[in-house]
């Protein structure tokens, strides 16, 4: 489990979709630009919720920048591609974090989410 | 690979060097250490008083180890030296070395040891092809060790060298002055730290891996009977030789076998699946981490540069620049015809030989998208055979079955049979799989 401080929120608003791609996986995802924390992912078979809390994470995934984080929500992000570049860092359970980006690339319910509007 | 050079490697960790010890990488010499498809250190050569020490013997104690017996010799006749080396190296998180250097005279000796060090962070597909850089090499010095790194972009590569004793670290490498007494020893440990930044080192350089972790690892398996001892001895090395291969990819449990050292130390479709297969009387557990790393990579979307297509299992993983900026497509790449089927094949082996069918449950969604495959997308023209042909024109495989070279698949007269190929392995491993396949679906 990680935890991390809270920092400016990713969404102003909770949002909730379903991602097929994600069925059968369930977590809770910390999401981070560099060090400071911006939300959390909550995924339950399927059903994701973004929102932000202080409860404990699975896995915290890190983006060098706010654009990144945004790309990799919507699925538009190679996690290996990622990770080797040091866009994307993950802390915690690798393997979730993985089949969560691996799912959202696969379809991402977030794909038109207006993130505060200060989105890429 | 050299006969003359001596590998030691740690998952996809390795280091090539010749009988001294030493790392002089050239073009056609690929020696270095190497971590995630990257060299981290392409020089590596011990001097004493300006001369390269001679080999008497190495000891390649285990898969991860090895000691290096070397004499400061002038004549050519014989060894008539007074000084005697030994190089005792353990690859492990990098890799640590301890250089001993013995005096048996009886006089006393002034010792100017040197250690050249050089990384040029080439991507293997660099070394293969004998491509140049695009980002910057730099060096740094701290507290003792030195730092050799590479930066293109956000991709950063390092390596840090730190020896103890402290001695003159300078940006090509270590300097130790040293008075050397009659019948005594002067020694040096000296760690090399391989920094990929996909996490920080998961440990202390040469110690994470012991001959206790194999042994146990080995006992695991079938016992062998027989009164022939050659036999135990060809089983022993095998189980031995086998768990060299192992691979850790840190996002599933256990290891999966790779496909080879030192091209092909990665995680493969069709080798490390036909690997997991062969050893699942000895081994299941590779066939378990095997199954797991490629279900969680299976193909999503259609991709052209990585040939991906939903369903299908990758050919290969890559972790090195090429990769990272997508000069190549190995992020992964797919382009294989036969892992999808090898893929079911494994699955139904693995529970037939453990009875472990919870697995059957876990992978039923990545069994039932490979079948799938196998009839949307790798039979093209609904034939009922599969064959294939590379989307990405450029850096896609030619061939993409179990003779994977540019020109395997030919007529007798040596013409290339135009693509899609349909070649017959493929076509057996469907119907086996299908079959197989279709056993677990009654039995989850």
């Amino acid at each position: 489990m990680e935890n991390q401080e809270q920092e400016q929120s990713i969404t102003d608003r909770r949002w909730e979709a379903d991602s097929p791609a994600l069925a059968g996986v369930s977590g809770r995802m910390r999401l981070a630009v560099g060090t400071k924390a911006v939300g959390v992912l909550v995924i339950d078979d399927g059903h994701l919720t973004l929102t932000d809390d202080e409860r404990p994470v699975d896995v915290t995934i890190s983006c060098a920048t706010r654009a990144d984080l945004v790309k990799m929500l919507r699925g538009e992000i190679n996690l290996v591609v990622a990770a080797l570049r040091g866009v994307v860092r993950q802390r915690g359970d690798r393997g979730f974090g993985a089949k969560v980006l691996l799912g959202l690339r696969a379809g991402s319910p977030f794909v038109h989410t207006p993130f505060d509007g200060k989105d890429a | 690979m050299s006969l003359n050079s001596v590998s030691i490697l740690d998952g996809n960790m390795f280091v090539v060097s010749d009988r001294r010890g030493d790392i002089d990488a050239t073009p056609t010499d690929t020696q270095g250490l190497f971590l995630d498809d990257t060299r981290f250190l392409s020089r590596w050569i011990l001097t004493i008083n300006g001369m390269r020490p001679n080999t008497l013997s190495v000891d390649e104690q285990a898969y991860f180890k090895v000691q290096f017996f070397e004499a400061l010799t002038t004549g050519t006749v014989y060894v008539d030296s007074h000084l005697s080396v030994t190089r005792r190296r353990a690859v492990a998180n990098g890799f640590k070395e301890e250089i001993e250097i013995t005096n048996h005279d009886k006089e006393p000796i002034q010792l100017d040891i040197k250690l050249e060090a050089a990384a040029d962070f080439a991507d293997l597909f660099e070394v293969k092809d004998k491509l140049e850089k695009k980002g910057e090499c730099y060096s740094k010095l701290t507290n003792g060790t030195l730092t050799l790194g590479y930066q293109r972009e956000g991709f950063v590569r390092e390596t840090r060298i730190t020896p103890s004793p402290k001695g003159e670290t300078r940006k090509d490498g270590l300097g130790f002055q040293v008075k050397l007494q009659p019948r005594s020893s002067w020694s040096v440990v000296i760690e090399v730290q391989a920094l990929a930044r996909l996490g920080e080192p998961e440990g202390t350089p040469g110690v994470s891996l012991s001959q206790k972790e194999v042994d146990e690892w080995v006992a695991l398996s079938p016992r062998l009977v027989g009164s022939w001892e050659p036999l135990h001895q060809i089983y022993r090395r095998s189980l031995v030789d086998l768990a060299a291969l192992r691979f850790r990819t840190g996002i599933v449990p256990g290891a999966l076998p790779a496909a080879g050292l030192p091209w092909f130390m990665a995680v493969f479709g069709r080798d490390s699946l036909l690997t997991s297969f062969q050893a699942m009387p000895y081994a299941p557990e590779l066939a378990a981490s095997t199954l797991r790393a490629l279900a969680l990579f299976q193909g999503r979307v259609e991709d052209p540069f990585r040939d991906e297509e939903p369903g299908k299992i990758l050919h290969e993983i890559r972790l090195g620049e090429m990769t990272a900026f997508e000069e190549r497509p190995h992020s992964p790449y797919f382009g294989s015809a036969d892992s999808t089927m090898l893929f079911l094949i494994v699955l139904e082996e693995y529970v037939r030989w453990t009875g472990d069918l919870a697995m059957a449950r876990e992978l039923e969604p990545q069994a039932r998208a490979a079948i799938a495959w196998i009839d949307r997308y790798g039979d093209r023209d609904g034939d009922g055979y599969v064959e294939y042909e590379r989307r990405n024109k450029e850096t896609g495989l030619d061939n993409q079955c179990w003779k994977d070279s540019w020109d395997s698949i030919a007529f007798a007269d040596g013409t290339l049979a135009p693509t899609p190929r349909a070649t017959c392995e493929l076509q057996g491993y469907i119907y086996d799989a299908k079959m197989r396949t279709a056993r677990l679906a009654r039995d989850v």
